[in-house]
């Protein structure tokens, strides 16, 4: 028998290989030059991602498939390519603000970020389970370091040994369920899964199989009941990485997501939308409540995510192609704004002695730094979906979706439920702006890196509250699964 | 004239204020004089820009004027649509009237913070005017909203002692009946799409849609919830006496004068056009509660011990007769309730103004503290004297034309609710010449209220024109009237004939209904 040899198509991951070199290149160069400034090696890891981006870009026109059907770069995963390398240029401009005061490794931080943006570009750019597995081990590795980097601190290490069981719990789940899978159909691609499970009919291997990939993915999106590592883990890390977990992680987990519930189950076999409205009502409602009586900002934030990944369900649900487009033009706004809200919390969280994570500490702060202070405020009436922001018109696109297939009643509840949302948003606002501090309070400075950050996030928030543009029509484009 | 048809005025009008609060932005905060010279003739020239609006404006024209119609997010269906007609003029005309006076009454009671005072109220007067002005769901919805943020800051910034409980209970009340409505927009976006195949947020489109008498209840309810809780319409008023106690006199004066009278203005809009039938069906539920925040609202006000919580339940009373109006679909109610609307704009943001100029003087509210003021303070008591008058109705002066009319138009039509809300009438006059009488008149025995300083020039200013206004309208009404009658009209003919189609469509009934509902 002859074996023929796979077709490599290098140019179909070269945004992948980009990152790639530079993550090496970041985690290699410092073990040769020990002086290398945090500016130079930022400057790599920016051109690195800026590179990619481009690629990314030039791939667009020319979606395919590669590597025997092992890659998939539809436009589904380059718009989502593009989420992820958006997430880690903000998060490389936030971390420039000294991640913390102890001795911090800027080549190894910024490697490891490469390399979890890479694991999350293999995961999406497919649609082969163990691919999706590859890219999801490579994220968590890099991701369970990066947890833990503020090594001499107690609740750092907590965040990073519990996202590291918990994590291998989730990759356990998703293991199993693939396994399952396999065991019912013999086929590890989900189009091929689809077929199998059409020719021979889905026993109920197949369906708990599945069942099992949502739970793994629950874990790692973050969806009740699945969020309990959530909180301290986003509380424990450095705040840059918190917002890259929130927002790339919570991504590449709805681009998986979204494939699997529109690939791999023949029409009719298992009712994603119950599932999935079931899941987006606990995971709004209990996100919010929780968010409520927190009172370290840090932790809010943490519920907060928990609450938009259950907005971002709603769409999911619907199950059309509106639905996805929402679910990336969403993904876009909740990317900027909340990488957004936690680079000002690096930057007005850390005061000069201690730092600043409970709401109180925020007093006054609003009229002493306006800049940063505005921004925040915008990027709260964001998240809470107040007009005229991006958050209004994500959640917009979002809940139309819904109530295009009919979710009426999910929709009233997730619209009740944004209700809510505004109770612990505006605390921090009100905190900014309509009380006095009891002592002046100062921040130190920020570095210009975190300042662009932000400038970029705000205009980003602002631009897509008013004027969405051609970027629907981008987004439609990506929706459609499978080109 | 001619220019304005091709100046895109409307756009202009709106977004000039927000304009200026980027501009002020960069002033720095010192400059506190700049600023308030800056942001006063800011929104003068608003005004002076929507004269030419109101005189060139078409009274005989039923349909929409100057209208503006652009692609927004065409893929999407949503459209930068602006336009004004009959309905929607005097409530831009009262906006950009009163927002200048405003800014001219905080010129001494506001020290703190001045730049983002005067920022929050420019942004204010763009969010206000949009809602007025948007023929776009989306957009409308947008200006709605927003609203919330600015108003949510003049509360929670330069409120009193429980500013920020007032403030999150105006946000989360306002925001509860909003986002309800949007997803009765959404449903609505989708069934016109359904219907016709054209998937638009349009107002001239979606309000032509006929909707089977079943599916239009649950969707009236979700937009008149948002709009009765605006209004405020017992039993959705609580958050008003919060909110109005605790905001500024800036604020109050806004709250009172134009942001209640987008409720009211939304079921004009919204609600009637859009859903004839559960207009028509549940208008009983709507007059009844209005004819009973009449009562409750001016049973409120005679027990109250403090001058702007006064004012406030007020509003409850006064705007249950807008309401009634409204909901009685005559043409007299309905153009008296538009005056009305007005009316109160006028009369209210006067007392609060007033109210704010002796609570800058003696930092107490209460009318125990008060009493004889008449001698001490003329000018003043010569002011609250005609607003209090027009407040209660009396010939010649506004309020009088308004309430009459809506009391006509709605014995034509439903006797029992107009004789009951007749009792409203004597009621505002019992509150009001109580309150009147314990503050300005009697003996001037307390030693704080001896000093007391009468009006100076700048406050007069801020209360001339609204006086001159109110004469204007209680003795020569026709001026504003007939800029509305056409339009008014329009509106109830339209119900009645779209009463008739959608009659014939539930009689088809079954098959029919199907293909309407969005699934």
């Amino acid at each position: 028998m002859e074996l023929s040899a796979p077709l490599i198509q290098l140019d179909l991951i070269s945004p992948q290989l980009i990152v790639l070199a530079a993550a090496i290149l970041l985690l290699l160069l410092p073990l040769f030059r020990r002086s290398l400034s945090r500016e130079f090696l930022s400057a790599i890891a920016l051109a690195g991602l800026v590179a990619a981006l481009v690629a990314t870009i030039w791939l667009w026109s020319r979606p395919s498939w590669g590597f025997a059907g092992m890659v998939t770069v539809d436009r589904f995963a380059l718009a989502f390519q593009t989420l992820f390398l958006l997430g880690g240029l903000l998060t490389v401009l936030i971390s420039l603000n000294r991640v913390e005061e102890e001795y911090v490794q800027y080549g190894d931080l910024f490697g490891l970020l490469l390399l979890a943006i890479f694991g999350l570009m293999v995961m999406t750019s497919t649609t082969h389970f163990l691919i999706v597995f590859l890219g999801l081990e490579i994220l968590s590795i890099a991701l369970y370091v990066m947890a833990g980097y503020r090594k001499m601190r107690v609740d750092s290490l907590e965040a990073a040994l519990k996202y590291l069981l918990l994590g291998a719990f989730a990759t356990g789940f998703f293991l199993y369920g693939v396994a399952l899978i396999y065991g019912a159909t013999g086929q590890l691609e989900m189009a091929h899964i689809r077929e199998a499970a059409a020719a021979g009919g889905s026993g109920w291997l197949l369906t708990a199989g599945a069942l099992l990939v949502l739970v793994g993915f629950a874990f790692k999106a973050a969806l009740v009941p699945f969020h309990m590592w959530t909180p301290d883990v986003y509380q424990g890390a450095p705040t840059p990485v918190t917002a890259f977990m929130s927002t790339g992680t919570k991504a590449a987990a709805f681009a998986v997501l979204a494939r699997v519930v529109t690939l791999v189950m023949p029409e009719g076999t298992i009712a994603w939308g119950t599932i999935l409205s079931i899941l987006a009502v606990l995971t709004m409602t209990v996100g919010n409540l929780m968010a409520i009586v927190q009172s370290n900002v840090k932790r809010m934030l943490a519920y907060s995510s928990i609450a938009h990944a259950g907005y971002l369900l709603v769409a999911l649900a619907a199950g059309n192609a509106a639905g996805r487009s929402a679910i990336l033009y969403y993904l876009l706004v909740y990317t900027l704004m909340n990488a957004g809200a936690f680079g000002v919390i690096a930057w007005l969280g850390r005061g000069l002695r201690e730092e600043r994570l409970s709401f109180e500490s925020y007093r006054g702060l609003g009229y002493r730094y306006p800049f940063v202070s505005l921004a925040m405020a915008v990027f709260m009436f964001s998240l809470a979906g107040i007009p005229p922001t991006g958050g209004f018109l994500g959640k917009f696109f979002l809940f139309a979706a819904a109530v295009k297939a009919g979710y009426i009643p999910l929709v009233v509840i997730a619209v009740l439920n944004a209700v809510v949302s505004v109770f612990y948003y505006l605390r921090l606002v009100i905190n900014l702006y309509m009380r006095e501090a009891d002592e002046p309070a100062e921040a130190a400075k920020a570095h210009p890196g975190l300042i662009a950050a932000l400038v970029i996030a705000l205009i980003g928030v602002l631009w897509l509250g008013v004027a969405p543009g051609g970027l629907l029509g981008v987004f439609d484009a990506a929706a459609a699964i499978g080109m | 004239m001619s220019d304005l048809s091709t100046m895109p005025i409307l756009t202009i009008l709106t977004f000039l204020p927000l304009a200026g609060a980027l501009v002020l932005l960069f002033v720095p905060r010192q400059q506190e004089a700049l600023i308030r010279y800056f942001t006063l003739v800011l929104t003068l020239a608003v005004f002076l820009l929507s004269l030419p609006l109101f005189t060139a404006f078409d009274g005989a024209n039923p349909g929409f004027q100057f209208e503006e119609n652009r692609s927004w997010i065409p893929s999407a269906g949503i459209g930068y649509h602006l336009g004004v007609d009959g309905i929607s003029l005097l409530m831009v005309m009262l906006t950009a009237f009163l927002t200048p006076l405003v800014i001219l009454s905080s010129w001494r009671s506001v020290t703190k913070k001045v730049k983002e005072y005067m920022i929050m109220f420019l942004v204010l007067e763009t969010a206000m005017l949009g809602v007025f002005l948007s023929l776009d769901l989306v957009l409308f919805y947008l200006f709605w909203e927003g609203m919330l943020i600015p108003m949510y800051f003049i509360i929670g910034v330069w409120g009193g002692e429980r500013r920020l409980y007032a403030a999150i209970k105006f946000f989360l009340f306002t925001m509860f009946g909003g986002v309800l409505m949007l997803v009765a927009i959404l449903a609505l976006y989708f069934m016109h799409g359904g219907q016709s195949g054209i998937y638009t947020f349009d107002y001239t489109a979606l309000s032509q849609m006929l909707i089977a008498s079943k599916s239009q209840v649950w969707l009236f309810f979700a937009f008149s919830l948002a709009f009765a809780i605006k209004v405020p319409m017992f039993p959705f008023h609580t958050w008003l006496p919060d909110a109005h106690v605790e905001a500024p006199t800036g604020g109050s004066v806004i709250l009172a004068g134009i942001l209640l009278k987008m409720g009211t203005y939304g079921f004009l809009r919204f609600c009637i056009p859009f859903f004839p039938n559960a207009a028509q069906q549940y208008g009983w539920l709507i007059m009844l509660l209005a004819v009973i925040g009449i009562i409750y609202g001016a049973l409120v006000s005679w027990v109250q011990p403090d001058l702007k919580k006064l004012v406030a339940f007020s509003s409850v009373s006064h705007l249950g007769f807008v309401m009634l109006g409204i909901f009685a679909l005559t043409l007299q109610s309905v153009q008296g309730g538009l005056i009305q609307m007005v009316n109160h704009g006028l009369s209210t943001g006067a007392l609060f103004l007033l109210v704010g100029m002796i609570y800058e003087r003696r930092h107490t509210r209460m009318i125990a503290d008060f009493g004889g003021l008449a001698r001490q303070m003329p000018i003043f008591v010569t002011f609250f004297l005609i607003i209090t008058l027009s407040s209660i109705g009396l010939p010649g002066l506004n309020g009088f034309v308004g309430e009459f009319m809506i009391l006509l138009g709605t014995f034509e039509a439903h006797k029992i609710f107009a004789v009951l809300a007749t009792t409203g009438v004597i009621l505002s006059a019992v509150y009001m010449l109580t309150m009147f009488q314990r503050v300005n008149y009697g003996k001037l025995d307390k030693p704080e209220n001896q000093a007391l300083k009468d009006l100076n020039g700048r406050e007069i200013a801020t209360l001339v024109p609204i006086v001159l206004l109110c004469l204007w309208i209680g003795l020569y009404p026709a001026t504003f009237l007939d800029k509305s009658e056409a339009a008014a009209q329009k509106m109830l003919d339209e119900h009645r004939i779209k009463l008739d189609k959608i009659a014939l469509i539930d009689e088809l009934s079954g098959s029919q209904s199907k293909v309407i509902n969005p699934k």
